[in-house]
Formats: C-alpha cells, structure tokens, sequence
C-alpha cells in the first residue's frame, strides 16, 4: 500500500516508515501538517497517519484537507495524549481509527490489513 | 460643591510647589518637598474628615453592630488534608503535560527496538536481549506514564448505577500478576452508584500493591460482601507486610519503597474511595501480610 506519515517526531516518522517499508508498503514522511497537505496534492495514498498534535495545524485539520484532495485515502490519527475533543471531531470526520503513543506495530499491521480488507476497527 | 473647590485649590497649590521645588537651591528643595508632604497629610485628613461630617454623601443608616465572629480554625486532621489536595493538584497538572511530552520519544523508541529486532541478527546473544529490553523497558515507562495519568484524572468523576461485583471481577481479570500467585475472590452481587472506570482502577491498584508483597509467590484473597447500607471490599495478602513506620506513609504522593514505581498506585485508591463516599483502613504485620478494608454506603 502507499502510506503516508505525518508526525513532528523524526524518530517515529523513521522508525515507522522503516518497519512499514520491510512489510512492503511504499511510505512518504511528512513533519507537518503543511507538508502532509502538499506530498497529497503531489501522490496519491492509500492510508495516512496523521499525529493529532503537530505544530502549524493539527493532525484533524490536516486531515479535512486532505481529504478535499484525495477523498478515498485511509486516515488513521495517532496521538500522545487522550485530547477528546479532537479524536471526536477526526472519527466523526471518517477517520478508520485513532491509537495512542507508543503503540505496538501489529497494532499498526492490523489496522492496515482491516483498511485493505476494507473492515470496521474493532 | 464645597469638596470640589477644595480639591481645586489644594490642586493649584500642589502645583505651585512643584514648580518651585524644581527651580530652587538644593536647601529650598528639601523644604519644599518636607512642607510637600505635609500638605499631602492634611489634604488627605480633610477630605476625609469632611465625608464623615457628611457634607458631601448622603447618610445612611448604619446597621446595629455585629459581633466579630469567631476564626474558622481547620483541624489538624483538615490541614493535612488540604495539603494533601494542593499537593495532589499540583502532581495533576505536572503529569498531564508530562505524558503527552514523554510519549512522543517513547513512540520512536519502541518502534526502533522493533526494527533492530527485525532487522540485527546477531550471534551476540547480550545484544538480542538488549533489543528486547528496549521494548520493555519503554512498556515500563509507559505504565509509570499511565499512572501519572490517572493522577490528573482523578478529578473526573461520573457516578452511574453499577454492577459492583462485575466491576471488581472484571479488574481482577486485568491486572498482571506473576503465575506463583493465586488471586482468590469471594463476590457478593452488590449494585451501587460508582464511576466505573475509576472503580475498576482502584480495585487494581490494591491487588497491584498486594501482588509487590508476594515477590516470592503466595495468595491474595479479594472479598466483596454486601452489608444491610453499605458494602465492603477486602484485599488480604499473605507477604511482607509493613513496619508502622511505613504504614503511617502509604497513602501520601510519590511515597513508595519500590524501584519500579511511581508511589501513586494508593494515593489514587484513596482519592478514588474518597469521592465514592468511602473510607479505608490498612492492618499490616511484618512478615505475616495486609489486609485493607474499603467500606462504601450503598
């Protein structure tokens, strides 16, 4: 799958992308929101994992104009810290799933195997 | 109008000073500014003494005078309390932004330990382990992270009729223990008011604490009984047990005479009693185990 990630952390953004990269997948990073917005006007993604809590604006925002780009794409949010309010407003906006830091890659296989067999989280 | 035209005046007056006092020898100056002062003195005394003539506000009529009441003194027992809240208040707020900025390194680490384990194939035996001890290691942190968090949840309170014996079936059911220990519960069906979440996290953290007594096994016995207006839980433990010394400290914040701890694990417990209307009691014996009682009303 073509993967986006969108995280301020580059530690994550790497570790993530290279976990991902062994399993197969084809993943674009992005340490912003800004950044998140231009990589989807330039490619096309299955999937995009968006940090909730990134400088400039945040993992939903970015996630409601991404979604105006590429209306198919998966988001998934991610985030450090239960802010409520955001998860909401991203899963009422169609986000597949949200999971918190720091999470367990099959958590992540998971998730993207649900996405490709196009299945409700559990 | 009387007042108005006695500030204007004391105003111009005032002025005239100033004006002089810039202008004047140094001798002159300190003059001025001491006959400044006292004109600031007797402007003041006038003006006030004019409003309690009532020249200038209307008078009303006084209610008859009160007799001074007597200072609230808290009790020791309320002061220690009320230290014990700002204390906790403060811990809150610490951990809340604490999580958040500690998780975010915690997430690349545990990924990196993944990738090294799928990634290092070694020989070196030390260093397989070393891969996997990251992993752990981050697990561990995060679970002294998770109980910061409680911490600055314990606020939160939303009370729902619920099924007692479930809720304490169902923690007993999470929490981890090591296999050498044996959990024995005796569950009467209860049904009261208590936030579940809460609830479930208080029964966890006394078996948690009971579970580090036992480091070499042993049994933890888990009792709700129902009584005619309240209902109690028992966690008894056959394993170090505790000096009084200890004892006396147990419940205080980030008090802990475990390595692997925070120290919140009881002062959640007993915040958690608290807003549930109940209270706590703790026997302990040194070498022959604790018992702590919760009752709640029902």
């Amino acid at each position: 799958m073509k993967i986006l990630i969108a995280d301020d952390e580059e530690g994550l953004r790497l570790s993530m992308a290279g976990i991902l990269e062994l399993e197969g997948h084809c993943v674009v990073t992005a340490a912003d929101g800004f950044e998140a917005i231009d990589k989807a006007k330039q490619e096309t993604f299955d999937i995009i994992f968006l940090d909730i809590k990134m400088p400039g604006i945040n993992g939903v925002e970015t996630y409601k104009e991404i979604k105006k780009i590429l209306p198919r794409a998966v988001a998934v949010m991610i985030t450090a810290f239960a802010i409520n309010d955001l998860i909401r407003e991203a899963l009422h906006e169609g986000a597949f799933a949200c999971i918190t830091k720091p999470f367990e890659m099959d958590t992540i296989f998971s998730i993207i195997r649900d996405i490709g067999n196009n299945q409700m989280p559990h | 109008m009387l007042s108005v035209i006695n500030v204007l005046l004391s105003g111009v007056v005032f002025l005239l000073l100033v004006i002089v006092l810039i202008f004047s020898a140094a001798w002159l100056k300190l003059l001025l500014a001491l006959a400044l002062i006292l004109f600031g003195i007797i402007f003041y005394s006038s003006v006030h003494a004019g409003k309690e003539r009532g020249k200038d506000v209307p008078v009303t009529p006084q209610p008859a005078a009160q007799p001074e009441p007597s200072p609230i003194v808290p009790t020791p027992e309320e002061t220690e309390q009320h230290i014990n809240d700002e204390k906790l208040a403060a811990i809150s707020k610490f951990c809340a932004v604490m999580a958040h900025e500690l998780r975010n390194p915690l997430a690349s680490l545990k990924n990196i330990a993944y990738y090294f384990s799928k990634t290092l194939k070694t020989e070196d035996e030390r260093i397989n382990k070393m891969v996997d001890m990251m992993a752990n290691e981050v697990d561990r942190t995060n679970m002294m992270i998770s109980e910061m968090t409680e911490v600055s949840h314990l606020k939160r309170i939303k009370k729902v009729s619920s099924d007692i014996s479930e809720l304490v079936t169902s923690a007993l059911i999470s929490v981890t223990v090591d296999n050498a220990i044996q959990i024995v519960p005796d569950i009467d069906k209860v049904v009261a008011d208590a936030d579940p979440d809460k609830f479930r996290l208080f029964v966890r953290n006394l078996v948690t604490n009971a579970a580090d007594a036992l480091p070499n096994g042993g049994l933890i016995e888990v009792t709700l009984k129902k009584r005619d207006t309240s209902y109690d839980l028992t966690v008894r433990d056959n394993g170090s047990g505790m000096d009084a010394t200890t004892l006396s400290h147990i419940f205080e914040p980030m008090f802990t005479t475990k390595t692997k701890t925070l120290g919140l694990g009881l002062t959640i417990a007993l915040e958690i009693v608290r807003v549930h209307g109940g209270s706590i009691s703790v026997t302990s014996e040194k070498d022959k185990g604790t018992t702590v009682t919760v009752i709640f009303p029902q």
